[in-house]
């Protein structure tokens, strides 16, 4: 089966996949107007700490974060790649335990781990990549729903080395260049530059000659195939890539939380992950930021309480993917553009 | 000895429970290509009308006959409101009952609690055979499975209707030019579907209690009993169902409870990878042809 | 009145525009057939014509009626029944049952059963191969399995979208002979459309040359067979199609 029938219909206005990636890139704005995104980006996202925020917001804001970087890495597998996963919050874990046991057996701190945590998460997603290589997409979503449920269970019974059902504690971030993490204020920096990064890296990707190829397996894989691509190639390289990013995310998560346990990255993480990209639209820049606030903030902005949170979260997926399949950020990418050719033509 | 045939027989009605969700699943995956991971829902869904309808003085016919028809009517809108919108990119229904599994599980929450609700054994008693114990209960829920079983296996073999199925399974386009009208074909599927697993959560009350949780793990022993099976293949869902049904009732008994889960889905990938068909061969999807 | 009226058709895949302004029509009882090259539009337009492609453009009419956009299956009962390219056979099901599933869009679903008789004493291979699985059967026996489930439906129009593809000349005349008996046996008319000239020269009264999509000619047979342009577009030059007056039963 190729990608094309079982790609999630994401497709903003402009039709081809070449224009959408220039939109994207902003080629159709002045260089003003493409520089008001990151502005506002790098305004807010360092600058929060000096508003003054309580404990509590800086903390959700800090989850945020954490949330954004592992799903940048699932839009370019969504987003660029067309292929859909459940299993991503699988990999965090992956990411996460390393972190833990490399701190508690081997001393290690955030530093020196990050990269194992890195790069064991990448390996682990090429390998849940494998079978999409065989199998068609929607059977493939269901194995990656599965390899959660199986991690899940792995990390439950591994007796004292996982730490079990209760989970492993870990200690604070080691001090880097003189800067001490003790305080949240820098925890959330730190997470926030690495917010930064993977935007870039994303934009890097989907600007780059290796997003084109990917985007053209995403549309047409029998024909990126006849072109000489080596598809099964470059969905691993995708997975790993995508395992990467969730790796990094989830070493930050467990020495942000100071504790991890097994259910935070079963399935049902996994499928909050997977509607998060979706709601906020896997193949625009901003989307998956945006879906990470939305889903984050939004409860706390209508005040609701958890439950009728979840139910108003739900309600709002089904309306967005209905509606607005690109996700937010693409409906509100279109609206831009509609104001702006009126405010042109006036 | 004694204890292996109870086993087995507490296996079988824990397949039968899978065995329901899963033929719903495999007509309505293999028809429409829709991931409904919101299936596992209906089954909770059913087996809390149950326990709404016995809670409040109503018998446990009442409550499962209640169950069946309440979790078909839903099924029957939500295909009409929003699945049907999502036929031409499946994938999108699948995004979809992501969200319909959050909103449908915490509106029970909302409106009851997170608790863990029982009936009380609507038929108590054992049945004493050769020396083995068989709860009544058990039994009852596998000889009405089987019942339904067969009535839907003989429906789909036989019947025109069923012919025309099996048909829209295979190649819609093709049933179409016959004069099949594909589409009422893809809502009944849904009712039908979402009926058993109402009568799928009705008999799981009866049998242990139930949390608005459950859905989520029995919706991937559907999906898996579905594929392994073969889409669209119901012979193919029930011997699957059986397979998973016993390994699980059996690892809870003599295997290592905590890996129960685990085993299906291991077995899941395995047959996927080398046999993305099934076992016993059903239709690729939809879009195959 | 003809049977089948088509009216300044346009159709479309999304963007690309396929048929431009075709006309044609079909009488009751009439063999007509479209003729063209590999990628004329052929296809496109008997989709059209049996409910799978909404046209962008035009009419299509049945006795009369405007049945323009009407899904297949509400086509199927009105009577209009296309044997699809390449067969689509229902490979998991059996002969018989292919064959019954012809018959859904029926009314008098008791007479079925005789029908399914009559199709097995006329296509003697059906009657051998009754309970075989679709998938096990020949190209050419497909085929025939493809045309019976069709006529299955007692349809008033039939269409046929290029049977001889990918058969043996032997079973491309089992073909031709068919053809000629559903006018003669069923009652039905046809309008088939094919690559092979020889074989739609053969059984057709009436033919269309179509080329990029649009009608370029429109004639009775013998005057299509001798048309220059004909020769040129279509058959390269030179020659008449070559016929051989022994395979042509006299219509």
């Amino acid at each position: 089966m190729s990608n094309s029938e079982t790609m999630v219909d994401t497709a903003p206005a402009p039709a081809t996949p070449e224009s959408e990636v220039k939109v994207a890139a902003g080629a159709h704005l002045t260089l003003v107007e493409r520089l008001i995104m990151p502005t506002i980006l790098i305004v807010v996202l360092f600058g929060l700490p000096w508003f003054h925020p309580g404990y509590r917001l800086l903390s959700l804001a800090t989850s945020t974060g954490v949330s954004a970087i592992a799903l940048y890495g699932l839009a370019i597998l969504v987003g660029q790649a067309g292929i859909m996963s459940v299993g991503h919050a699988a990999l965090m874990g992956v990411g996460a335990y390393t972190g833990a046991i490399l701190s508690r057996d081997l001393g290690m701190n955030l530093w020196t781990a990050l990269p194992f945590a890195a790069i064991f998460s990448a390996l682990a997603a090429g390998l849940v990549g494998l079978p999409s290589l065989r199998v068609g997409g929607h059977h493939f979503v269901i194995i990656t729903f599965a390899f959660c449920g199986l991690l899940a269970i792995v990390l439950t019974n591994g007796g004292a080395f996982t730490g079990a059902a209760s989970g492993l504690d870990i200690g604070a971030i080691a001090p880097l260049f003189g800067v001490s993490f003790g305080k949240l204020q820098n925890v959330y920096l730190l997470v926030a530059f690495f917010v930064l990064a993977s935007i870039a890296l994303t934009w890097l990707v989907m600007v780059s000659r290796y997003g084109r190829t990917l985007r053209s397996i995403r549309e047409n894989e029998k024909l990126a195939s006849a072109l000489g691509i080596d598809v099964r190639f470059h969905k691993i390289v995708a997975f790993m890539l995508s395992g990467a990013f969730a790796g990094v995310a989830g070493i930050l998560q467990v020495y942000f939380l100071q504790h991890i346990s097994p259910e935070l990255f079963g399935a049902f993480p996994s499928v909050y992950i997977a509607l998060m990209v979706m709601l906020g639209g896997p193949r625009m820049l901003y989307g998956p930021l945006a879906g990470a606030l939305i889903v984050t903030f939004l409860p706390e902005v209508l005040n609701l309480d958890p439950i009728d949170a979840r139910i108003a979260y739900g309600i709002g997926l089904i309306a967005v993917i209905l509606l607005l399949p690109g996700g937010v950020m693409a409906g509100l990418a279109s609206l831009y553009r509609t104001l702006r050719s009126k405010v042109a033509r006036a | 000895m004694e204890i292996f045939l109870q086993q087995l027989v507490n296996s079988l009605s824990v397949a039968s429970v899978i065995i329901l969700i899963g033929i719903g699943i495999t007509l309505i995956f293999g028809l429409t290509g829709i991931i409904n991971f919101a299936h596992g829902e209906f089954l909770m869904i059913g087996g809390m009308t149950t326990w709404l309808v016995v809670s409040n003085g109503g018998g446990f016919i009442i409550g499962l006959v209640a169950a069946v028809l309440f979790v078909g009517l839903l099924g029957f809108v939500l295909e009409r409101g929003l699945f049907r919108l999502t036929l031409d990119r499946p994938m999108n229904g699948f995004i979809i009952s992501l969200g319909l599994i959050v909103v449908l599980q915490h509106f029970v929450i909302r409106f009851w609690n997170s608790y863990q609700k029982s009936i009380p054994e609507p038929l108590s008693g054992v049945w004493e055979i050769g020396g083995v114990q068989i709860i009544v209960m058990r039994a009852v829920v596998v000889l009405i499975t089987a019942v339904v079983v067969a009535i839907t296996f003989f429906g789909i073999s036989r019947s025109r209707y069923g012919l025309a199925l099996r048909a829209s399974v295979a190649d819609q386009e093709t049933a179409s030019l016959m004069g099949v009208p594909v589409r009422r074909y893809i809502t009944g599927v849904f009712i039908y579907g979402s009926m058993l697993a109402g009568l799928g959560g009705a008999l799981m009350i009866a049998l242990f209690p139930i949390t608005p949780f459950i859905g989520s793990t029995i919706v991937v022993r559907g999906f898996a009993v579905a594929l392994i099976g073969g889409l669209g293949n119901v012979a193919g869902a029930v011997v699957a169902g059986l397979v998973l049904g016993l390994m699980d009732g059996l690892s809870a008994g003599y295997g290592l409870p905590e890996w129960t889960e685990a085993y299906s889905f291991a077995l899941m990938i395995l047959i996927l990878l080398l046999r993305p068909n099934g076992l016993l061969g059903g239709t690729a999807g939809p879009r195959a042809v | 009145m003809s049977l089948l009226e088509v009216a300044n058709v346009d159709t479309a895949y999304g963007a690309v525009a396929v048929n431009r302004d075709v006309s044609l029509s079909v009488a009751e009882g009439e063999i007509a057939t479209i003729l063209g090259p590999n990628g004329a539009g052929k296809s496109t337009l008997m989709r059209a014509i049996c409910g799978l492609l909404k046209p962008k453009r035009g009419r299509i009419m049945l006795d009369g009626h405007d049945v323009t956009g009407l899904p297949p299956d509400r086509l199927a009962k009105l009577g209009v029944v296309m044997v699809p390219e390449g067969r689509r056979i229902f490979a998991d099901l059996t002969v018989r049952e292919n064959l019954r599933l012809g018959a859904y869009s029926r009314e008098d679903q008791g007479e079925v059963e005789a029908d399914i008789g009559r199709m097995e004493s006329y296509f003697s291979i059906l009657a051998d191969k009754r309970s075989a699985k679709g998938g096990e059967l020949s190209g050419g026996q497909q085929q025939m399995l493809a045309i019976a489930r069709g006529l299955m439906a007692r349809p008033r129009l039939l269409l046929l979208d290029e049977p001889s593809l990918g058969l043996s000349p032997l079973m491309v005349r089992e073909v031709q002979s068919v053809i000629i008996d559903v006018r003669k046996n069923f009652g039905a008319a046809v309008l088939l459309v094919e690559q092979n000239a020889g074989l739609a020269l053969s059984v057709a009264a009436r033919g269309y040359l179509m080329q990029s999509g649009k009608i370029v000619l429109a004639s009775a047979i013998a005057d299509l067979r001798d048309s220059t342009l004909m020769r040129e577009l279509y058959l390269g030059g030179g020659k008449r199609p070559p016929i051989k007056s022994r395979d042509v039963e006299t219509l």
